[in-house]
């Protein structure tokens, strides 16, 4: 009785030991995978002009290319910390690809900001989904965007581009005046579940249980049914 | 001794359907996953996580009734960890099956 007593209390811990490892696992795994999203990634690498894997969406890129001489285009009616202004949205070619890169907010269309830097420029910053409300919405007269609309961007430059928008966090070489970076509206996007090591830290602990049952009917109620004669 | 029968029947159940589960997965999908990748991504990454989240509950479900028949079959310490373990391992629950449901007839073959 003694020995089924230690025997169970030896078994019940090492349970618990591996229910609290697979408890770890499932957090580690979890800040494994959010570390994993939160590394900057080369732009064409994260999204493509045919589509883009979910964990892309708010992911920290880079981009090494030139800005194309295809049109800028400003979104109407943004604001910037309560400030009225506008969106500039300027076409960076990265390895042949068009990429639509939000540079930042600017207050008025007429701003020293909005110069379009020439030759090879190294960006960082993070993806976004293109806006989806007004996206049918044309221009308005003023050759304005009403929406960062992936359609009417793709109108405006004649070639289809990078499924995300490019936010610009950082530019090298820096310009001054440059637009204002704007915050990101979409953040990272969240990282799989580990469910199945959640379930087995959970499991781990129902054993622990079942260990005390077993010893309370085994050694406390010895006597469950009649011994045949 | 219909206790014992009902306890029985509830422990072949959980015999069989983690035994099948488990032969399914080690027999097919650890080949398919090990062998060939194909498990990395699409439907077959879900039905291959979902076959072995199902396993883990349904184990516990298995050790549960194994306790129940081992303890009115007055078996052995040692005996029922051996049945309880035998869920863990690819058809070794079906010779669990195959040992217990003797037992039982024997002894209700005994006792009537």
């Amino acid at each position: 009785m003694v020995g089924l007593t230690l025997l169970a209390v030896l078994l019940s811990a090492l349970c618990v030991v591996a229910g609290l490892w697979q408890g770890s696992r499932t957090l580690d795994i979890v800040e494994a995978e959010r570390a994993a999203v939160a590394a900057p990634l080369p732009v064409v690498e994260a999204a493509s002009v045919e589509g883009f894997p979910a964990t892309s969406v708010g992911r920290p890129v880079t981009a090494e290319g030139e800005y194309s001489d295809a049109e800028q285009l400003l979104v109407a009616q943004r604001q910037l910390d309560g400030r009225a202004g506008e969106w500039v949205i300027t076409p960076l070619v990265v390895n042949g690809t068009t990429v639509a890169v939000l540079r930042g907010w600017v207050d008025a269309p007429t701003s020293p900001a909005l110069a379009v830097p020439a030759g090879p420029v190294r960006l960082a910053g993070a993806l976004q989904p293109f806006e989806e409300f007004y996206a049918e919405q044309a221009r308005r007269p003023d050759g304005r965007l009403v929406a960062v609309s992936r359609e009417e961007i793709e109108r405006a430059w004649g070639t289809p581009v990078l499924s995300l928008v490019l936010v610009l966090a950082r530019q090298d070489p820096a310009v001054a005046p440059a637009p204002a970076p704007v915050p990101l509206t979409v953040q990272t996007a969240d990282v799989p579940f580990p469910l199945q090591n959640a379930a087995y830290t959970l499991q781990w602990f129902v054993f622990a249980g079942f260990v005390w049952v077993m010893w309370w009917l085994w050694v406390v109620r010895r006597s469950p049914v009649e011994e045949p004669a | 001794m219909s206790g014992l029968s009902g306890a029985l029947l509830r422990f072949r159940i959980m015999a069989w359907i983690t035994g099948v589960l488990l032969a399914v997965m080690s027999v097919i999908f650890l080949p398919l996953k090990y062998g060939f990748g194909l498990t990395d991504e699409g439907i077959l990454a879900t039905i291959y996580a979902l076959g072995w989240q199902a396993h883990g509950w349904l184990y516990v479900l298995y050790v549960a009734t194994g306790l129940d028949i081992s303890f009115r079959m007055r078996f052995s310490v040692v005996r029922t960890v051996a049945v309880l373990l035998a869920g863990t391992i690819p058809f070794a629950s079906f010779f669990a099956d195959h040992y217990v449901t003797r037992s039982v007839r024997a002894r209700l073959a005994a006792t009537t």
